[in-house]
């Protein structure tokens, strides 16, 4: 590397940023230069290993070695570089590259008495920057401060504390962005698609913030080069393994148990990171008042292995795969278990210094059971799914514009769902339906234009393709009458080749205007297409809800998005701020007729109903990034509303009037505090309040045949009491001195509110008639106890 | 730099914003009867067995409350021959129809005149098969409505449906009649006459369900228990269980899954989401009206089994028995009159013609 030329201009802009710049004298002119350097604590002038390195806001992976160390290839121009390291003052520099440089950095300690934190994941001002809206993005380092259930640093917990994210409730799994069903929502595992991702009846995910980089939610408007799902895209990234040196720490809880182990597997050239998590917490249930729970059993583990392999500066392959699964049991009444496989290849190749390519095999499964070992005929009914997926990803870089294309496809098979005796004294008789098979493919380019430091413009469109192939069973009905049973005309009987085929066109579109140095208008529009969905007659999302890929009958989900977001920073970026609306609205979007039968339905088209949704609302989000207390106070208000649209009356829901979802819960409000107390010391807080959400209701009872039957109201018509609830956590470095050990002392549900999750009733008198209550999930404060020990360097 | 001072002043409001905030927590549901409406409910069932038909009309009421029984609807049973039969009112929202048996291969509708509205049924026809029923009793210590081990006496039923490709759907309901002596108290005459003794009669577990209709079963068998009940004083002399099983038609069938499913709603998360459980009964000029319940036709076959004090490991006290100086008044109203016995069940004085034992 010649270094040409080097010369220091500090200047304080706006956050205390050094500008540097390099140039590169008379050689032709390159589209990327090299800079690296070193980074050292500035009072023992010792090297800092791990640090942060954040480019034009973005922090990539990219850190320091263990000798304090980095190398970095830019684009030419100019690039605002940040060096994060926790418990010290952050360096902030404006580089203008026209050539090759060296930047060495020395990072002092913070020497406040309350520590002062900055938000790491992000440039402050990254909110106003960045170029589309409805984007939230977090290192593991924030996610940490959130308090969570079981004390697990959780990306769905911290999740539901930003605004415009939700959940049915305590016990249901996925989450619902926007006002979209949980099945909308694009999970991904370094853009490997994961299908099942929550534990423990939705209470965790299954991303242990162990081996967790960062993640990236696209509410408002998803990038052209995601596609597949109708409301959000979330990209979780997980950790390499360290280069340089083995590492590890092991965790003993109350209720989770965890072991990590990461290092160099060949020395600057191929790494590796192993992290499993399992639940130790039946003993929890044993001491349980109620027979029922001592007699239930809870297990949970995931297990996540990466390898990653670095060929050439330019070339690299990444090996991830993660398992998880649970296992539950509820007295001796039902139970279910699950298993989920996700396995993925990337390799990421620089082609030239201005073209890139990335490429992604991965590879899925998913396996469900749901089991009732009941004294009389035991059963149990298995499904799932696999699915194999491909994509490449090219990106072009030019002066001003980038220009970002490729195909992705997946092709899904159903297994088929078999209903099978549970012991070999149950009469079950053994009955299988077979499922079905498709393929979804879609090219896809999209360009982010920055024609000024103020504007930019980002355009995409992406062409998604559907083929549901044979072998399938599609039945024909009678005309002018509901699809039923009874009105089952014929089957039609499709061996191999294309049953039904749907596609079209998804334009992505977004802007971002920035005035001063503080503000920016940001909007979007995106239309998406869904072709697999979740089929579940349950109250909420369930984790062994059936995934149903579209057919000649159940239409794929169509999505248009708008969004429009007013951002503005305070105090040099300490506070930033944002107010944001949105819109959407979905075709066909399912719902379920009244009593709907789903398990081992060979036409399941007969138990549903689609319709048409629309979610709208606005999100207010304050933040305060540094200082010796940080977090957020987010608001959202939200609708989401659905009507279904029947040509027969005797089948709509509500008549064909727009009615809430089962998840439609108006307003929102969390607060998350850290209080950074020094030395380590966190303590954190998380208050959460939301609108009770819909329920169809006890309107009154009668009696048929001497049974005391009650009678419900028009689908989601009453709403349960408001839910709230505040968790506390605190942090602290552990007993022994010696010992790089670490404490998580948290409380979930402090305040031991029984939240209500749903309307039931109970019988009462010697007439047993009815009498409504309210359930609640978890109704009481739940304490838990975490104790790391980290070895290696 | 912030002053140490400001920070704690901070810290303090922070904790203290979330600590004193009220516990609180909420148990009975209070808002659901504000939109409470009234809705027309109609019960009818018809069997082949020579005996009182009845029909139900009443309405719905607030939560907790028995229905509201209508007195002035007039009711027929219409076959799809043309024949028409009038039922008759009891005068508490029950409809008579006396001595009648469903025939087979015929088809049977109810209709109901009131207020000017004309409710009719769907036409039903009688099924043609039964199953087996081989009925047994045992008696348990185990929990039935509380979690603490109770003196329970269930009655199981192992049956074996017919040998046909023909579907079948099955209903059971169960009743018990028990033999209650009134104590013999020093009276006129010479001898004085012995108390007449109290049949006493009713439904055991009434807002239980028993439904089998054979799919999904490799064996074509099934074994399940009936009903419990917890084992008292009426286990001290004769106790009766008569156990009806209904064969019904697979729309009637799938009527009481939905009402099954309805009535064991615990709000669980896997349990489906509740509804209103329509039947095969409409208004006849306004389709919109919304009209709960269902007549039904059934094809029938009663068997009964019976167990005596003898068969009972626990133990039981008569609170009836008969000391020679003890006062009439001391005795409990329950020794004295079948009626106060009964509360509210159904009794008699007369062995039914069934009551026979070993």
């Amino acid at each position: 590397m010649s270094l040409l030329a080097m010369h220091f201009q500090p200047s304080y802009a706006q956050t205390e940023f050094t500008e540097v710049s390099f140039e590169q004298g008379n050689n032709p002119k390159r589209s990327k230069y090299f800079i690296t350097g070193k980074v050292t604590q500035l009072e023992t002038s010792e090297p800092l290993a791990g640090v942060a390195i954040h480019i034009d806001g973005i922090f990539a992976g990219n850190n320091t070695d263990a000798a304090g160390q980095y190398a970095l290839t830019l684009d030419s121009g100019k690039h605002r570089l940040v060096f994060r390291e926790f418990g010290k003052k952050p360096a902030h520099y404006i580089v203008l590259l026209f050539g090759d440089g060296q930047l060495d950095v020395t990072l002092a300690d913070r020497d406040f008495e309350l520590e002062v934190f900055t938000v790491q994941a992000e440039e402050r001002d990254r909110n106003i920057r960045s170029p589309i809206t409805g984007v939230t993005k977090m290192n593991i380092d924030e996610i940490k401060l959130v308090p969570a259930f079981l004390g697990e640093a959780d990306v769905f917990n911290v999740l539901q504390s930003m605004p415009g994210v939700t959940s049915v409730g305590e016990g249901s799994a996925g989450m619902n962005i926007r006002g979209g069903q949980a099945d909308q929502n694009l999970i991904m595992m370094n853009e490997a698609i994961v299908l099942s991702n929550s534990h423990a009846l939705g209470f965790l995910s299954s991303f242990n913030g162990d081996a967790l980089q960062n993640f990236t939610l696209y509410k408002g408007t998803v990038p052209s080069y995601f596609g597949g799902r109708s409301a959000s895209a979330l990209n979780i990234e997980m950790r390499k393994g360290n280069r340089e040196n083995w590492k590890g720490s092991a965790s003993l809880g109350t209720s989770v148990s965890k072991f990590l182990v990461e290092g160099p597997i060949v020395p600057e050239k191929t790494s590796m990171i192993f992290a499993s998590r399992l639940s130790n917490a039946n003993w929890l249930l044993e001491n349980a008042n109620e027979v029922d729970v001592q007699n239930s059993k809870i297990n949970f583990h995931d297990f996540y292995l990466g390898i990653s392999h670095q060929f050439s500066e330019n070339n690299s392959l990444d090996f991830n795969l993660l398992n998880t699964g649970d296992y539950f049991r509820f007295s001796n009444k039902f139970g279910f278990e699950w298993d989920n496989l996700v396995g993925s290849l990337t390799s990421r190749n620089l082609v030239t210094d201005n073209f890139s390519l990335v490429g992604l095999a991965a590879f899925g499964s998913f396996n469900n059971g749901f089991f009732e070992p009941s004294e009389v005929d035991p059963s149990k009914i298995d499904n799932g799914l696999y699915y194999f997926q491909g994509k490449i990803t090219g990106l072009l870089t030019l002066e001003k514009v980038d220009i970002n294309f490729g195909a992705e496809a997946v092709q899904y098979q159903m297994r088929p769902e078999s209903l099978s005796p549970l012991t070999e004294e149950s009469g079950i008789a053994a009955q299988t339906i077979q499922k079905e098979r498709g393929l979804e493919y879609a090219p896809f380019v999209s360009a982010d234009w920055n024609p000024s430091e103020n504007f930019s413009i980002s355009g995409g469109i992406r062409y998604s393709n559907y083929i549901q192939q044979g072998p399938d069973s599609v039945y024909r009905y009678q005309e002018g009458v509901p699809m039923s049973r009874l009105t089952i005309e014929g089957v039609d009987y499709i061996e191999s080749g294309q049953v039904v085929r749907f596609s079209g066109f998804e334009p992505r579109f977004s802007f971002r205007w920035t005035f001063g140095n503080s503000s920016s208008i940001k909007g979007g529009y995106s239309v998406m297409n869904q072709y697999l969905q979740t089929i579940s007659n349950a109250t909420g999302p369930t984790p062994i809800d059936l995934w149903q890929l579209s057919t000649t009958y159940i239409l794929p989900q169509r999505s248009q998005n708008a969004s429009l977001g007013y951002f503005r920073n305070f105090k040099e970026d300490e506070w930033s701020t944002s107010l944001e609306g949105f819109y959407r609205t979905t075709d066909n979007q399912l719902e379920y007729r009244d009593f709907a039968d789903l398990f081992a339905n060979p036409h399941l088209e007969t138990e549903l109903i689609q319709g048409k949704g629309k979610s709208y609302g606005a999100e207010v989000l304050i933040q305060r990034n540094s200082g010796g207390i940080t977090g957020w106070l987010a608001y959202t208000y939200t609708r989401s509303l659905i009507r279904t649209t029947s040509n027969f009356a005797e089948i709509q829901v509500n008549q064909g009037n727009w009615f809430a979802t089962n998840f439609d819960k108006p307003h929102n409000i969390s607060l998350v505090t850290n209080i950074h107390i020094g030395r380590g010391r966190t303590f954190n807080t998380n208050f959460n309040f939301s609108s009770g959400r819909p329920v169809t209701g006890l309107t009154s009872n009668y009696v048929v045949g001497g049974i005391f039957v009650p009678n419900f109201g028009n689908r989601n018509e009453f709403r349960i009491p408001n839910y709230f609830r505040i968790d506390i956590s605190y942090l602290t470095n552990g007993f022994v001195r010696k010992w790089d050990d670490k404490i998580n002392f948290s409380v979930y549900n402090l305040t031991g509110r029984r939240n209500a999750y749903s309307v039931f009733f109970q019988r009462e008198g010697r007439n047993q008639r009815l009498v409504p209550y309210q359930i609640s999930i978890l109704g009481t404060a739940f304490p838990s106890f975490t104790y790391t020990v980290s070895f290696g360097k | 730099m912030i002053s140490r001072t400001k920070k704690s002043v901070r810290l303090l409001v922070v904790l203290s914003f979330y600590f004193f905030l009220p516990f609180s927590c909420i148990d009975k549901l209070e808002f659901l009867e504000d939109k409470q409406e009234v809705q027309l409910v109609i019960y009818g069932l018809l069997t082949d067995v020579n005996e009182r038909q009845v029909v139900t009309v009443s309405k719905t009421s607030a939560i907790g409350l028995r229905p509201m029984e209508i007195r002035d609807a007039r009711v027929s049973l219409l076959t799809a021959s043309g024949d028409r039969f009038r039922y008759v009112h009891n005068g508490l929202g029950e409809y008579f129809l006396e001595g009648f048996a469903a025939l087979e291969g015929e088809s049977y509708a109810i209709e109901v005149l009131l207020e000017d509205k004309v409710y009719r049924s769907n036409y039903e026809k009688i099924p043609e098969l039964l199953a087996d029923d081989v009925i047994s009793f045992e008696f348990n210590k185990e929990p039935f409505r509380t979690e603490a081990p109770e003196s329970v006496f269930t009655v199981n039923s192992e049956t074996t449906l017919p040998n046909s490709t023909d579907p079948i759907y099955l209903r059971w309901t169960v009743e018990e009649t028990y033999f209650w002596p009134l104590v013999y108290l020093p009276g006129t005459g010479f001898p004085p006459p012995p108390p007449p003794p109290c049949f006493i009669s009713d439904v055991i577990e009434p807002n239980r369900l028993n439904l089998f209709d054979g799919s999904g079963s490799s064996t074509r068998k099934g074994n399940f228990a009936l009903a419990k009940r917890l084992v008292d004083n009426s286990f001290l002399y004769p106790f009766f269980v008569s156990v009806k099983q209904l064969s019904i038609n697979r729309e009637a069938y799938e009527y009481w899954e939905k009402i099954e499913a309805v009535i064991n709603n615990q709000g669980s998360l896997f349990d489906i989401p509740p509804a209103s459980v329509y039947g095969n009964i409409s208004n006849v000029e306004d389709q919109n009206e919304r009209v709960l319940g269902y007549f039904e036709v059934a094809k029938t076959k009663v068997t009964r089994i019976y167990t005596t004090r003898a068969d009972v490991p626990f133990s039981l006290v008569d609170p009836c028995q008969y000391f020679q100086n003890k006062p009439e008044d001391s005795y409990a109203a329950e020794c004295k009159s079948c009626e106060a016995r009964a509360q509210g069940r159904s009794w008699t004085n007369d062995a039914p013609d069934w009551w026979e034992f070993d």
